[in-house]
């Protein structure tokens, strides 16, 4: 449906007065489903949405009592396990830290790999456990 | 009577899949058995793909190229498919998407939504502008005649009749532990974990792009060699250590995914395992090889992340320390009977061996004054709809649900009350 015709719609409907008891805005979007399918998924003028960080943020939680429930305080706290600790190349267990790139390694193997890597490969390693140098 | 004559469409809105379910007016009106309904329960994707460009396939101009949720099926190859969910983290972020997914879901069911009321689930502790965004959508979207949501552990709870207990969900999204209290769910002792079989999945993905074949485009084919392949080690360091053995010296880990080839074939489009066998020399003129993955210690390191999220550089704690610190919480003389009383749904606990370690690892966290019962359904993907189902018939539901006249003389304020019993 093209724009003209979703506002000559709406035209029509205001034109109609109060009728149906239904607020324009349901007409509007009633007569939008019914004429047929207005694909949303690729046009290009679509709604900008909030991250989920921005949703959360703007619904002033902290005004709230403590013991009602948000999605900030049902929150899992950080684990009490201590981490283990695993080698970046190949999942093993790993004993040994490489001090210059931050690597764990489990075998010499691995380390002489390591040591052949550069710089960004290295940190596409580190990312995998989060762990890359981050700018801020 | 706000239901007569109407029949009831049961929706568990997940991230990964959309369950659904029906029950007619007449079989409410007769009393059916739960399962005899419950087995027409469908799975549709939650998800709209876009073919890559160069692939000569049935993708259609329609929708620009994107085809919604199961027609993504019809395709010969899901290489490169790009994809865009309506839900983000476990939450509907992009409410018009899910309202073309829910379209298509409606018309291939033959569903008129004027004429049903709907039983949809909405995770915990939802922000209330998505809660109202759903009204929007369940309401002047569709016109649904009713509707009533309620978080998949309530539905789950329903489903296996727990009055006093703690479900357990570990979907695509998240995990959430749940107190199940006099049978409503106790949202200010719920716990969420943000690790789901998304995270997993990813990992996956990217693990074997390091170790060997770049799959980073390859969400779906890696998604099914988990499903097929991954496993809960119940002793995890000792049998990772076996994992680093030769393959004729006791590895049973290690095997061989053969991997989708980018010719048609319709067989053959998510891959499928095969035992390991050692490599042969380069250049061997055996017979012509696939391109196949093998997979060795990722089978049983990927699912660990679920019980130590550390292992992925988030800092929460595992699912059993979900579970015991939402009990904790709860009032002293309640615990016993919650943790007799453990039920798991949600996908990621079709994991094998993933209900045994579970109790293992609660077992050593729990007071061991408490006996320990964990129930699972055959397929825990399934229990929120079956429970919404089981909802549907009973009698309970007509004076839970908004109609849509309610809604349209009192706006959103009537949901929260109902759905949530408070107003905001």
């Amino acid at each position: 449906m093209s724009k003209d015709q979703v506002r000559r719609k709406r035209k029509v409907v205001d034109g109609n007065g109060d009728g149906t008891g239904l607020s324009n805005d349901v007409i509007d979007i009633q007569a939008k489903l019914d004429g047929g399918y207005v694909n949303e998924v690729t046009s290009k003028k679509g709604r900008n949405y909030k991250s989920l960080k921005q949703l959360a943020g703007s619904e002033n939680f902290e005004l709230l009592p403590p013991d009602v429930p948000t999605y900030y305080n049902i929150d899992s706290p950080p684990s009490t396990l201590p981490p283990k600790k695993y080698c970046d190349l190949t999942g093993f267990k790993a004993n040994y830290t490489d001090p210059k790139t931050r690597l764990r390694f489990c075998s010499p193997e691995a380390f002489r790999f390591l040591r052949s890597l550069p710089e960004h490969r290295v940190q596409d390693f580190l990312s995998l456990r989060q762990a890359e140098a981050r700018l801020k | 009577m706000a239901l007569d004559g109407k029949g009831i469409v049961v929706l568990d809105n997940g991230g990964y899949n959309i369950k659904t379910g029906y029950v007619s007016a007449e079989e409410r009106s007769r009393g059916c058995d739960v399962e005899g309904v419950s087995s027409s329960a469908e799975v549709f994707p939650n998800a709209v793909a876009k073919p890559p460009k160069k692939s000569s396939s049935v993708a259609t101009k329609r929708n620009g190229g994107f085809l919604v949720s199961s027609e993504l099926y019809d395709l010969p190859s899901y290489s490169g498919l790009f994809f865009r969910r309506p839900i983000e983290r476990g939450y509907v972020k992009e409410w018009d998407l899910q309202r073309d997914v829910w379209k298509y879901i409606f018309s291939r069911s033959k569903v008129d939504p004027k004429e049903n009321c709907l039983v949809v689930t909405e995770p915990i502790a939802l922000p209330g502008s998505l809660r109202r965004g759903m009204d929007e959508l369940v309401f002047e979207e569709f016109g649904f005649a009713s509707y009533y949501s309620a978080p998949p552990a309530a539905l789950v709870a329903r489903h296996f009749d727990v009055t006093d207990g703690l479900v357990l969900d570990s979907g695509f999204s998240f995990s959430h532990a749940v107190p199940i209290l006099n049978s409503g769910a106790q949202q200010q002792y719920s716990r969420r974990l943000d690790l789901g079989g998304k995270v997993l999945t990813n990992q996956l993905k990217e693990v074997v792009s390091f170790r060997s074949w770049n799959m980073m485009d390859e969400f779906l084919v890696i998604n099914a060699a988990k499903e097929e392949l991954c496993y809960v080690a119940q002793d995890f360091l000792p049998e990772l250590e076996e994992t680093r053995l030769p393959l004729n010296e006791g590895n049973k880990t290690m095997i061989d995914y053969v991997l989708p080839t980018h010719v048609s074939d319709k067989e053959n489009r998510f891959g499928y395992s095969r035992p390991s066998v050692p490599k042969r020399a380069k250049g061997d003129p055996g017979q012509q090889e696939q391109p196949t993955l093998t997979l060795n210690n990722e089978r049983i390191s990927i699912p660990e992340a679920l019980f130590h999220p550390s292992d992925l550089g988030l800092h929460q704690g595992g699912l059993h320390e979900i579970i015991v610190e939402s009990i904790a919480a709860l009032p002293k003389q309640l615990q016993g009977r919650v943790y007799n009383n453990i039920v798991l749904s949600g996908g990621n606990c079709k994991l094998p061996g993933f209900e045994k370690r579970l109790t293992a690892e609660l077992r050593a966290l729990a007071p061991d004054e408490y006996d320990l019962a964990l129930t699972m359904d055959k397929d825990p993907e399934l229990s929120a709809v079956k429970g919404g189902i089981k909802l549907a018939l009973s009698q309970d539901l007509e004076s839970r649900v908004v109609t849509r006249e309610e809604y349209q003389e009192e706006g959103p304020r009537v949901t929260a009350e109902r759905f949530y019993g408070r107003a905001r």
